[in-house]
C-alpha cells in the first residue's frame, strides 16, 4: 500500500514553506531611513530619525518621535502637509507648498534604495 | 514499493507521455510569463519512484531537447532555462535517492525537486541572461507557485500509483 503523507514530507514541507515566506519577507520589506532631510526656503538640514524633538521653522512645526516624523503645525491653507500624518518609511516625504518645505526620510546606504525592477 | 526493472521501451514510453504533457503545457495560458505547473515532472517522478534514478535522468533529458526542437527554442535562452532548470532538479532528485523511503513519500521528492528547478534557472538568468541582483525579487515569487504546483504534482501522482496497484 502506498501511503499518501508521511512524517518526513511535513518536515520538509514545513521547512520549505517557511524558507519561502522568510525570502518573500526579506526581499519585500521596504526599509526604513537612518535620517531625515527638511528642505526649506532653500535651506537643507538634516535631523536623525532616533531622536525626539519638535523643530519649529517659519510657518511649519516638525516632530519627530520614535523614528516617525510629522508636520504639527502648518500656516498653509488646505493643510494637506498635517493631514498625510506618520511617515516612516525609506524615500516617503512630505511636501508643503505654500511654505517651500520639503521633508524626505533618506539612508546612508546607496543599496537599498532600488524602487523598480526591470523584467 | 520496490523498485521495477526497466528497458528502453518503457523508457520510451515514458518520455513521449512526459513530451506530450511538455507541450499541452505550453499552450496554457499563464498569469505570470514563466509561471508554468510543470505538469511533464509527474512523468519523471513516476519513473524515479517506480523504476530508478537512472530512467529520471533519461526521461528529464530527452524531453527536454525533443520538446525544444518540437517547440523551435532549441539553443535559445529558454532552452537553455529548461535544461539547466532540469540539471539541477535531477541532482535534487539524486539527493532524494538517500533519504529513507519509509519517512518521505513523493511530497518531498516533488517539492524538493521542483525548487531545485526554480533555483537552477534563476542561477542562469543571474549569470547569464540578466547579469543584475533585481531579478531575485522574483525569486519568492516563483518558489511559491513552484512549491503550490509540485504539491498538486505530487498529489495527482499519489492517485495515478495507487490507482495502478
Amino acid at each position: 500500500m502506498f501511503k499518501l503523507f508521511k512524517p518526513g514530507d511535513l518536515v520538509i514541507f514545513i521547512i520549505c514553506f517557511f524558507s519561502i515566506i522568510l525570502i518573500f519577507i526579506n526581499f519585500y520589506r521596504v526599509p526604513s531611513g537612518s535620517f531625515i532631510s527638511i528642505e526649506n526656503n532653500n535651506q537643507t538640514k538634516e535631523y536623525s530619525l532616533s531622536s525626539k524633538s519638535v523643530i519649529e521653522l517659519e510657518g511649519i512645526t516638525i516632530e519627530i518621535n520614535s523614528g516617525r516624523v510629522r508636520v504639527v503645525k502648518s500656516s498653509c491653507k488646505n493643510q494637506y502637509c498635517i493631514m498625510q500624518g506618520w511617515i516612516s518609511k525609506l524615500n516617503q516625504s512630505i511636501l508643503c507648498l505654500p511654505n517651500l518645505t520639503k521633508i524626505s526620510i533618506k539612508s546612508n546606504d546607496n543599496n537599498i534604495t532600488h524602487d523598480s525592477t526591470a523584467y | 514499493m520496490t523498485p521495477q526493472r526497466i528497458n528502453i521501451h518503457q523508457i520510451a514510453k515514458l518520455t513521449a507521455l512526459a513530451i506530450v504533457l511538455n507541450m499541452f503545457e505550453f499552450f496554457l495560458p499563464s498569469p505570470i510569463y514563466g509561471v508554468k505547473p510543470g505538469i511533464a515532472n509527474i512523468i519523471i517522478l513516476f519513473a524515479f519512484v517506480k523504476f530508478n534514478f537512472q530512467s529520471a535522468v533519461y526521461i528529464s533529458l530527452i524531453r527536454v531537447f525533443v520538446s525544444s526542437l518540437l517547440l523551435g527554442t532549441f539553443l535559445t535562452p529558454s532552452f537553455f532555462l529548461s535544461l539547466f532548470g532540469a540539471l539541477i532538479s535531477l541532482l535534487f532528485l539524486y539527493f532524494c535517492k538517500f533519504l529513507s523511503k519509509n519517512l518521505f513519500s513523493l511530497f518531498s521528492f516533488s517539492i524538493l525537486s521542483a525548487l531545485g528547478h526554480i533555483i537552477g534557472q534563476f542561477i542562469i538568468v543571474r549569470i547569464f541572461i540578466i547579469p543584475d541582483n533585481g531579478i531575485f525579487y522574483l525569486l519568492p515569487i516563483f518558489l511559491l507557485f513552484g512549491f503550490i504546483f509540485s504539491l498538486i504534482n505530487a498529489y495527482v501522482l499519489t492517485k495515478v500509483i495507487t490507482s495502478s496497484n
